[in-house]
C-alpha cells in the first residue's frame, strides 16, 4: 500500500519537477516570478488536444505541435511583454504583474475557446501494467518517469555543462556584465522561455494522459504547486526543482491515502513552510544571491 | 586615421543631459585617459561606445565603421572591449569560468592561446583558477576583470577607473601591466579618478566636466599644467 503510493507520488511529483524545472529556470536568469508557467502547462494540454481532436493527425504529432506552439507562446509573453519593460529598466513588480496579466489572457482564452467542462483524454501510453510485490505499476507511469528523467538530464547537462547554460548564470549575475562578454542577452532569455514553454506543454499532455481528462482548472491548481516545489528546493537552483516536485507530490499523495484529500494542501504547505524555517532558501538553495 | 571617434556624442537619460555633444578621438596604438569628477559623464562615454546606453545624435566611429547605436554583442564582435566600472566580475563563477566568459564569442580552438597570454600577463590569477570570483580581494578581482577582458583580443580596450578602491602598491602593478598591454598591440582608452598617475602612462587625455570635454592634450603638457593640478590631483 505504502509502495503504491510512493510509485503514484513518484509519478506526479516528477511532473510537478518537471514544470518547475521551467519556472525556476526562468527565474534563475531574471529574479522573475513567471506567473504565466502555470497557464503554459494547461495551454500545451489543450493544443494537443485541438490538433488531435479536430485534424485526425496521428497523436504523437499533434503533440509535438502543441509542444512547438506552447514553446512559442513562452517565446511571445518575453518577447512582446517582458522584453520591452526590461529595455525601460521596469522594476520586478511590473515584470510580474506582467506575467500574471498574461496568465489570465491564456487561462480566459483557452475558457472563452473550449468552455469550462471538462474533457476526457485518450490515453496513448496505455501499455498495460506490471506489479512489483503488492505494487501495481502502469507503464504510463513508467513512461512519465522516464520521459522526466531524460528531459531532467538534458536540462542538467544544458544549464551545467555547455556554454549556453554559462551564459544564462551569467545573465542571471549581472546582466550588463554579461553583454559585455557578447552574450546575447535577449536571445538566451527567450531561450529559457522557450524551454519552460516546452517543459509545461510536454508535462500538461503527459498528466493529461494520466488522469485520462482535461479541465479549465488544471493550470491554477498546478501553478501553486510549482511555486512550492521550486521554494522548497530552492529556488532558482535545478536539482532543487526536480528534488522539491519529487518531495511535494510524494507528501500529497501519502496525505491524500492516509489522512484525506481535503487536508492535502493544508499538509503540503505546513512541511513547506516547516521546511522554510528550517532552511530559508530551501533544500538546495544558495546562501545569498549577492546581485554585485 | 583615428581608431575610436566621437563626433558631437549627445547621451541624455531622461532629463539629464550626461553628454553634450563631445568630441574624442583615439589613434591606434595610444594609451587616452579620461579624466574629470564624479558624474562627470566618464562612465556614461564609455557606455555609449559599447552600445550599453543609447546616443542621442553624433557619431561614433570605430576602424573606419559607423558603429553608433549598435548592440553591445556587435561591439563586442568588432573588437572593443570595456572592463566596466567596479570590475563586475560574476561572483559565483570561477576565476576560470570568468575568463571563458571573456572568450564567449571567439572560436574555441583560439581559447587556450588566450589563456596562456592572460596567466602570463596576470600569474596571480592562474594560483587562483579554482576560486569562486567573489571571495577574491578587490585588488584580485580587479585583475581578473582585465584579464577577463583580454581574453577577448580587444583591438581596443575600455578601462572604467581600474584603480577604484587599490591600495598604491596595487596601483603601480596595474598601470605596469596596462603598459605591457599596450605593447601587445591593444589600443587603450582608459577612465582615472586617479589623475597623476594616469597621466604619466598615457599619451594624451581628455579632460570631461558636466558633460563636456573642456581640454584635451598631451598628457605631458596636463601634467605641467597648473589647472589640471588644482582641480583634479588634489594639490595646491
Ligand atoms: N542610469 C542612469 N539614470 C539616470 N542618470 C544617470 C544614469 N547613469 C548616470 N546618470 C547621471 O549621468 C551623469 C554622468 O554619470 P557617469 O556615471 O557617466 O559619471 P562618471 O563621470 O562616470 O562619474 P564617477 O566618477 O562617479 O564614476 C551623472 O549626473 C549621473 O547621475
Ligand atoms: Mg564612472
Amino acid at each position: 500500500m505504502l509502495v503504491q503510493q510512493i510509485v503514484n507520488g513518484f509519478t506526479i511529483g516528477s511532473v510537478y519537477a518537471l514544470v518547475a524545472i521551467g519556472f525556476t529556470m526562468v527565474f534563475g536568469v531574471l529574479e522573475l516570478t513567471n506567473f504565466s508557467n502555470s497557464s503554459l502547462y494547461m495551454f500545451g494540454a489543450y493544443i494537443t488536444f485541438l490538433f488531435y481532436t479536430a485534424t485526425g493527425i496521428h497523436f504523437f504529432l499533434a503533440f509535438g505541435i502543441s509542444i512547438v506552439l506552447t514553446g512559442l507562446l513562452g517565446y511571445g509573453i518575453d518577447r512582446f511583454a517582458l522584453r520591452q519593460l526590461r529595455k525601460k529598466k521596469a522594476p520586478k513588480l511590473s515584470g510580474l504583474i506582467t506575467t500574471l496579466g498574461m496568465s489570465m489572457v491564456v487561462d480566459n482564452a483557452i475558457m472563452v475557446f473550449f468552455g469550462t467542462d471538462s474533457k476526457s483524454f485518450e490515453n496513448f501510453l496505455d501499455f498495460g501494467k506490471i506489479y512489483i510485490g503488492s505494487a501495481v505499476v502502469t507503464w504510463t507511469q513508467i513512461i512519465i518517469l522516464i520521459a522526466a528523467c531524460i528531459l531532467m538530464i538534458t536540462l542538467s547537462v544544458i544549464t551545467y555543462r555547455m556554454k549556453i547554460g554559462k551564459a544564462m548564470g551569467a545573465i542571471a549575475q549581472n546582466q550588463d556584465a554579461a553583454k559585455l562578454m557578447g552574450i546575447d542577452t535577449d536571445k538566451i532569455i527567450s531561450l529559457t522561455f522557450i524551454i519552460s514553454g516546452f517543459l509545461a506543454c510536454i508535462a500538461g499532455t503527459m498528466v493529461a494522459m494520466y488522469y485520462r481528462s482535461i479541465d479549465t482548472a488544471m493550470g491554477s491548481s498546478i501553478g501553486i504547486k510549482i511555486f512550492a516545489a521550486a521554494v522548497l528546493g530552492g529556488v532558482g537552483v535545478l536539482p532543487g526543482a526536480v528534488v522539491g516536485g519529487l518531495v511535494l507530490g510524494i507528501v500529497e499523495t501519502i496525505v491524500s491515502a492516509y489522512i484525506s484529500t481535503g487536508y492535502r494542501d493544508a499538509i503540503s504547505f505546513s512541511i513547506l513552510i516547516l521546511v522554510l524555517l528550517v532552511m530559508p532558501n530551501g533544500l538546495f538553495g544558495k546562501k545569498a544571491i549577492n546581485k554585485v | 586615421m583615428a581608431l575610436l571617434k566621437l563626433e558631437d556624442v549627445v547621451v541624455d537619460y531622461g532629463s539629464i543631459h550626461a553628454l553634450k555633444k563631445i568630441n574624442m578621438e583615439v589613434d591606434s596604438g595610444e594609451i587616452i585617459t579620461l579624466i574629470g569628477a564624479n558624474g562627470a559623464g566618464k562612465s556614461t562615454t564609455m557606455k555609449a561606445i559599447m552600445g550599453l546606453v543609447p546616443c542621442k545624435s553624433g557619431k561614433i566611429t570605430f576602424d573606419g565603421t559607423d558603429i553608433t547605436n549598435w548592440e553591445t554583442k556587435k561591439a563586442v564582435q568588432a573588437g572593443i572591449i570595456l572592463s566596466p566600472e567596479g570590475r563586475q566580475v560574476f561572483p559565483r563563477y570561477s576565476v576560470k569560468d570568468n575568463l571563458f566568459l571573456g572568450a564567449y564569442l571567439r572560436p574555441r580552438q583560439e581559447i587556450p592561446e588566450s589563456l596562456e597570454m592572460v596567466y602570463n600577463l596576470l600569474p596571480k590569477l592562474k594560483e587562483r583558477e579554482n576560486q569562486v570570483a567573489g571571495s577574491l580581494s578587490g585588488g584580485e578581482q580587479q585583475m581578473l576583470a582585465i584579464g577577463r577582458a583580454m581574453m577577448a583580443k580587444p583591438k581596443m580596450l575600455l578601462l572604467d577607473e581600474p584603480s577604484l578602491g587599490l591600495a598604491p602598491l596595487i596601483i603601480n602593478e596595474i598601470f605596469g601591466m596596462i603598459d605591457e598591454i599596450r605593447t601587445l598591440g591593444t589600443t587603450i582608452l582608459l577612465v582615472e579618478q586617479n589623475a597623476r598617475i594616469a597621466l604619466k602612462h598615457s599619451d594624451r587625455a581628455y579632460v570631461l566636466e558636466t558633460g563636456n570635454i573642456v581640454l584635451s592634450n598631451k598628457a605631458e603638457a596636463m601634467l605641467q599644467s597648473d589647472e589640471v593640478q588644482k582641480a583634479y590631483f588634489g594639490v595646491l
